[in-house]
């Protein structure tokens, strides 16, 4: 538990630590480290439900790009400000560097595994990351062809050109 | 000839945009809508990762290209934040040009922050991963120190005009050989957990996020080209490392 504890707080922080390189400002900062928090804790959770490696990522992703998309409406942003922090703690860094590591000590089998875990991972990360879109897209494209309608029949009405 | 005037502020606006993180469709749709919110009757923008085109057909059937070209990433999200808002005041209340030309010359001089101020955020990055992936106290310390030190060292190669798989390949040989000397003194058991906290500094995360979301907005050359520069250089990172663990493995 104390793991999960430290784990969840360095994930904050340091979603708080490239939101501040990349020069977020203000109240927006907080919630763009927010992001890391919110999808690691996902993930956590999921992890604890099922053994896959696939659909923890995967859920946690879709989480984080919900959060993100959610937060840009209200901050009118664009969404990449609060998608980076949240996806940040998800990359597969770390299953990276094993995967480089087995393969200095020749253990190819090990090598083998932690490389098919690092594209899983980079691949349910983008997965998540492509369906919420999409679905936010089909969303948007609804709203704005309402709201493009108005305008058109405002501008006639209004323009005299 | 005003819309002349429109098209160069629009691109400047787009490349800018471009620069700082956003996405192609984005820097698309944002010079789109300015060129056709004062007058044009058609405008035609085509954006890759490192090229933005723009035609612009005016209502007397006029036709001005302009072409810019992007050589270079300096993801700033404060920056990206303004232009979107500048951008969208200009749709909405059409102010004159000389306006959006003072504007972005004013958001182009914003400062950033200091070199050592990106050193110490860097290392506070480093050293929280190398917690988060498992490393104790004393990891986090030296993944911190090491932070530091490769984001100094990324600075000067990227000053020095290097390009950026041989900037991530030092950077990562670099660390790995810290982490594996300072292990082999004593000073640490788990060098593993320092290396790659400071692989979570140098990867391209802006860069993954935006490949994943011009695939999905239909520019699909666009994200593959971003998708292919994050996989090689995470393979740079990966043979850096790589290279120094073996190097330093049969060394010492």
């Amino acid at each position: 538990m104390i793991v999960q504890a430290i784990q969840v707080l360095s994930s904050f922080i340091g979603a708080l630590g490239f939101s501040i390189l990349f020069n977020v400002r203000g109240k927006k900062l907080f919630f763009a480290g927010l992001g890391g928090l919110v999808s690691w804790t996902v993930y956590l959770v999921m992890a604890s439900l099922t053994t896959s490696t696939f659909l923890p990522n995967f859920v946690a992703s879709m989480a984080a790009t919900v959060y993100a998309e959610a937060l840009a409406r209200l901050a009118k942003s664009p969404a990449t400000i609060f998608l980076i922090g949240a996806i940040i703690p998800l990359v597969p860094g770390g299953q990276l560097y094993y995967t480089m590591n087995y393969a200095v000590a020749k253990n190819w089998g090990l090598f083998a595994m932690y490389g098919q875990r690092t594209l899983i991972i980079a691949m349910a990360v983008s997965g998540g990351i492509m369906m919420v879109s999409s679905v936010y897209r089909l969303y948007n494209g609804l709203v704005f062809s309402r709201v493009k309608k108005k305008k058109q029949t405002g501008k006639k009405e209004n323009n005299p050109e | 000839m005003f819309l002349k005037q429109v098209l160069i502020q629009a691109m400047d606006l787009g490349k800018m945009m471009l620069i700082s993180g956003a996405g192609v469709s984005r820097v698309e749709d944002t010079i789109e809508r300015i060129c056709l919110a004062y007058g044009a009757r058609e405008v035609e923008a085509f954006t890759i990762t490192s090229s933005i085109v723009v035609t612009v057909t005016t209502e007397d059937g006029d036709v001005f290209t302009q072409t810019k070209r992007i050589k270079y990433y300096k993801t700033d999200f404060h920056k990206l934040d303004r232009l979107n808002d500048l951008s969208r005041y200009v749709c909405r209340e059409k102010p004159d040009i000389s306006y959006l030309e003072e504007k972005l010359s004013d958001i182009r001089q914003e400062h950033i922050y200091s070199l050592p101020v990106q050193c110490l955020i860097a290392s506070l990055i480093a050293g929280t991963f190398a917690v988060f992936f498992g490393g104790g106290f004393v990891e986090g310390i030296i993944g911190a120190l090491c932070g530091a030190a490769v984001w100094w060292l990324m600075a000067f190669l990227q000053k020095l005009d290097s390009n950026i798989m041989f900037s991530d390949f030092t950077a990562a040989f670099m660390v790995a050989t810290i982490a594996y000397i300072l292990a082999h003194l004593g000073a640490t058991r788990d060098y593993g957990t320092i290396i790659i906290g400071n692989i979570m500094l140098l990867v391209p995360g802006v860069a993954f996020v935006n490949s994943i979301r011009d695939i999905i907005g239909g520019d699909v050359m666009a994200g593959m080209i971003r998708l292919c520069e994050v996989v090689v250089t995470a393979v740079f990172l990966a043979a850096g490392s790589f290279t120094a663990l073996v190097l330093w493995g049969g060394v010492l």
